[in-house]
């Protein structure tokens, strides 16, 4: 039993690196994470947001996490940040940045980390920019902080930076306040602040929702240019897959807190296995599919306040079999091919 | 910034209307006739009338009205019959006293209030956060009137640490030459660091007593401020750049949590000015409330009308003050307008 | 291909995984109760206002006949320290103070209800047809509001209480004023949000009257939040009265009130019989704290994101 081919389509010209060749293990992977279980208390009960989550980015690759809004992609990436708050209870077998050990390392090593070689930026960049604060300031806070340089030399390099994610005018833009920009320019800054310390590791959460499509396309492509001057692993979270597939390597779908299939593009292009991934695949538009043709992805999310069963998809997957409520496997097909289903299909045409 | 301001003011003229006209209403329903005590003791029914008519007390009310309104509008709130003098020359006089008294009580009130919001804030939940908060609830609950008896009963009697309650500066201390009228700060003007000393010292009691009211507000609207600012997005990307929690708690946490505190404020301090009535008549303050009180016992309509209407006039001037603040603190302010 | 099975959810920890209570199900009522176990779970505070706010309906109601003393029979002890015939001692005209003040609470409390009470349903309803009328209504209602609002209230209270005369009944009207910018704006702005709610659209729809819509559908819905309200209010009324009475206007000697026996028995701190002022005066702070602390625990029952 085979799904009919699904393809993603190519809206414009692909970003991948071409020479990346999959499988070698000796690539030294910046984020490691293996088994993250994270979940909250609240007064309602604990939600499990999510269970026994595994990715990893070797240098230089970009993975995206892709998956409905609530599928748990942001609470990865704010785990592994350690930004959660108190509530959150998290749980792992490895969890590796840039060499460190989160799992043992002292809270002051983890915090060396923030800002310097691992950064964040975040959707909606105006709310997320300090309101009150010129955003030349705000750079010139994150420079300081990690880099040792007197008030000049920091302003300078504050515009500078301004200039390098293409903001015009620069020198005056510096006392400018985050709601006297545009979207898109918000966002330059809050790209600008994320590479003020030459990170290792880039974290973008959901970069383009709320722009529009071309300044999508000019912000992806600014990340993309300067994540590969440094060789940096980037983690890409969205619920755009399109967007994904021209600009990530790898992928990591997600559903209700699991990991369902870790593939490279190419795979999810052409063969995906998880019944999940598939759907998602089809839901995608394309300039040349109609409304009719678009189909959605039946059922909801469970509720993570309740007891969940072991395959978090099975109520909503139409190739459900008694086996499914066993157990999840986490099936390796290959050396870049994770699958957790009983009964994933092979591969396509 | 020049529009702001007139629009303000033309926004007030009709409350300042409904005061008047209120005031006016309550002040002719008072009892006592004050023709009568004008004319004096040995007046007879002739020369009461005669007062009467020279007062302008016989003409119908809403010519008293009028006239009343025309004279205010010259700056003339009418004669006290009590002091003999203009009311506005009384009021002016014994301004600077109760405004003294509030400063310092504001003074006092985000002294203590505001480490303990923020520290409430810094530690959600936990017992400091409770105990900040049962504190200013507790301090919330003790009439002002009540804690400043307590006060000079506790420092004053049984511990003889504070001074007597008999106003200002006690007999044998020379007021300072009247700059601003505070005698705090005209004394340090004047060098002399004795009278200004026993000036603050004075001060103490009256402005806890006062201040003590202002606790609560102040303190809960600082943790809530300060909750609110440290659960925003921008703080988020703050710490994700990794920025010193000193930084993070300060200039981003604590500047932006000052935004609604300064409306708090403002309200709080027009507040106290109004509760300033029953602290003046504890520590025998020589303020506007108790000018204002013994203008109520005996029926003194000029004294309380000028009262009323000026107090109404210095609310909007303080509103005023709060929207100019507002603007120089938050840029967003600024262009709305 | 390998194929490696690691099994992702271990069969220990299948459904039983994250069972807390599942909220899918809970009635109003249910969730109603949890908050409230919670609260007094976690907040004794509360617990213990209950448990004062007993003690002084129990005093304002049963007042006279629990005292052990007549509030008003004077004696020659005058004067005397708290002792065990006379637990708060007795004052300048040998009355014992510990009657009195159990005789005031009736005097106190029923002054606050009273005032808030008449305040509370006043404001209600010209809050009410501000917030859903709009137009000329609001805008009047808006401007009495101000009025009010630019005297210091105290002061206002004051005045009126000179102006209308000198007795409890006035008290209660002056402090029923001066509460009511604060039940008119409150009102104004929960019907307002509920306006144009989708059940007030279906009502108005299914041809209701405005009054009818108004009683029926959106004051039911905004009563819980104005309860807290309430009870925060009555601390505030609470020593309005007290303060009114200690000036001297309203509340007349020899009837015992708090207000006043504190002003009395501030003429004696001097020669140092606390006990005059002070007892009267802790009964009031005792009474305040406990309307505070429920309003705060029942805003936490009824709407726990309200917190401050």
């Amino acid at each position: 039993m085979t799904l009919p081919a699904a393809s993603l389509p190519v809206s414009h010209a692909s970003h991948q690196n071409p020479t990346v060749e999959p499988a070698r293990a000796e690539k030294v992977a910046l984020v490691d994470v293996e088994d993250l279980s994270v979940s909250f208390r609240t007064r309602d009960g604990t939600v499990a947001a999510l269970d026994r989550v595994s990715f990893s980015v070797a240098r230089g690759r970009t993975l995206g996490m892709v998956g409905e809004s609530g599928s748990g992609k942001s609470v990865s990436a704010y785990a592994l940040m350690h930004l959660l708050g108190d509530a959150a209870e998290v749980s792992a077998t490895k969890m590796t940045l840039a060499g460190l050990d989160l799992l043992t390392a002292r809270p002051d090593a983890i915090q060396a980390l923030r800002g310097k070689t691992v950064s964040m930026i975040f959707q909606n960049a105006r709310m997320a920019l300090n309101p009150i604060r010129p955003i030349g300031l705000q750079l010139m806070d994150v420079l300081r902080r990690h880099r040792a340089m007197i008030k000049a030399d920091a302003r300078e390099a504050a515009i500078n930076a301004l200039a390098e994610v293409r903001i015009p005018d620069p020198k005056r833009r510096f006392d400018a306040y985050p709601f006297e920009l545009s979207g898109g320019m918000c966002q330059r800054v809050m790209i600008a602040l994320a590479f003020a310390s030459d990170p290792e590791v880039l974290i973008a959460d959901e970069p383009t929702t709320g722009l529009d499509v071309t300044t999508q396309a000019t912000i992806m492509d600014l990340i993309a240019e300067k994540a590969a001057k440094r060789a940096m692993s980037t983690i890409l979270i969205t619920h755009d897959l399109a967007l994904a597939a021209d600009h990530c390597d790898d992928f990591a779908v997600m559903h209700a807190g699991h990991v369902v299939e870790r593939c490279t593009t190419a795979t999810i292009k052409s063969a995906p296995v998880h019944p999940y991934t598939s759907l998602l695949v089809r839901a995608t538009p394309t300039a040349a599919s109609s409304l009719a043709e678009l189909s959605s992805i039946p059922g909801n999310l469970p509720d993570l306040r309740s007891a969940l069963p072991s395959c978090r998809f099975a109520h909503r997957c139409t190739f459900r079999q008694p086996v499914c409520d066993t157990p999840l496997p986490r099936v390796t097909l290959s050396d870049r091919h994770i699958v957790a289903c009983h009964m994933p299909w092979k591969d396509a045409p | 910034m020049i529009r702001l301001i007139l629009r303000r003011l033309a926004a007030a003229v009709p409350s300042l209307l409904g005061v008047i006209v209120v005031t006016f209403v309550i002040s002719h329903t008072l009892p006592g006739d004050p023709a009568a005590f004008f004319a004096g003791p040995s007046a007879t029914p002739e020369s009461i009338a005669a007062t009467r008519a020279e007062l302008g007390l016989d003409r119908p009310l809403p010519i008293q009205f009028a006239d009343y309104t025309f004279d205010l509008l010259q700056g003339d709130l009418g004669q006290s019959f009590t002091s003999g003098q203009p009311v506005l020359d009384d009021l002016l006089r014994r301004l600077p006293a109760s405004l003294e008294l509030t400063l310092f009580a504001l003074l006092f009130a985000v002294i203590v209030a505001l480490p303990l919001g923020l520290l409430a804030a810094a530690n959600p939940g936990s017992w400091v956060d409770h105990i900040c908060r049962g504190t200013v609830t507790a301090a919330a609950a003790f009439p002002s009137f009540f804690v400043g008896l307590l006060l000079i009963f506790v420092f004053y009697y049984s511990f003889n640490i504070a001074p007597s309650p008999v106003g200002r500066l006690e007999i044998f201390f020379a007021t300072p030459p009247k700059i601003t009228g505070f005698y705090t700060i005209d004394a340090l003007i004047a060098g002399d660091i004795h009278v200004a000393r026993a000036a603050f010292g004075q001060l103490i009691l009256p402005a806890v007593s006062l201040g003590l009211f202002a606790l609560a507000p102040l303190a809960r609207m600082t943790r809530a401020s300060m909750l609110g600012v440290l659960g925003s997005e921008f703080i988020t990307t703050a710490r994700a750049e990794g920025l010193s929690s000193w930084t993070i708690l300060v200039t981003y946490g604590f500047r932006n949590a000052l935004l609604p505190l300064v409306n708090v404020l403002g309200m709080i301090f027009s507040f106290l000015l109004g509760a300033n009535v029953l602290i003046e008549q504890v520590f025998g303050w020589p303020g506007v409330g108790s000018y204002a009180v013994e203008a109520v016992l005996v029926s003194d309509y000029a004294a309380i009308q000028g009262f009323v209407v000026m107090m109404a006039f210095l609310y909007i001037l303080l509103n005023l003050a709060m929207d100019i603040l507002n603007t120089v603190v938050d840029p967003r302010v600024r262009y709305d307008s | 291909m390998t194929r490696d099975i690691t099994p992702l959810s271990g069969a220990a920890d299948a459904p039983e995984a994250t069972r807390k209570s599942s909220t899918t199900n809970r009635t109003a009522f249910g969730q109603f109760r949890a908050n409230l176990v919670h609260v007094l779970r976690t907040n004794l505070l509360t617990g213990f206002a209950a448990l004062i706010f007993v003690m002084l309906l129990l005093a304002a109601l049963l007042g006279p006949s629990i005292a052990p003393y007549d509030p008003l029979a004077t004696s020659s002890n005058t004067l005397s320290p708290p002792s065990w015939s006379h637990w708060f001692g007795t004052d300048h005209l040998g009355r014992d103070v510990l009657s009195r003040v159990i005789v005031a609470t009736r005097v106190d409390l029923g002054i606050a209800v009273s005032a808030v009470a008449i305040s509370f349903m006043i404001g209600l309803t010209l809050g009410s047809a501000a917030g859903y009328f709009g137009g000329w209504t609001d805008r009047l209602t808006g401007r009495f509001v101000d009025t009010i609002m630019a005297f210091p209230l105290f002061v206002l209270a004051m005045a009126i209480v000179a102006a209308l005369g000198n007795t409890i009944w006035n008290i209660v009207l002056a402090t029923a004023i001066i509460n009511l910018p604060f039940y008119i704006r409150f009102a104004r702005a929960e019907v307002n949000m509920r306006r144009d709610a989708g059940y007030v659209e279906a009502a108005r729809l299914g041809g209701n009257s405005a009054p009818r819509i108004l009683a029926v559908h959106i004051v039911p819905n905004i009563l819980p939040p104005m309860m807290v309200q309430v009870s925060l209010n009555l601390g505030w009324a609470i020593l309005n009265a007290a303060g009114l009475s200690f000036i001297g206007l309203g509340v007349r000697p020899p009837t015992p009130e708090w207000g006043i026996m504190v002003s009395e028995g501030a003429n004696y701190i001097f020669s140092g019989e606390w006990w005059v002022f002070f007892f009267p005066g802790a009964a009031l702070v005792l009474a305040v704290f406990c309307f505070n602390l429920l309003g705060d625990g029942l805003r936490d029952i009824l709407d726990p994101k309200g917190r401050t």
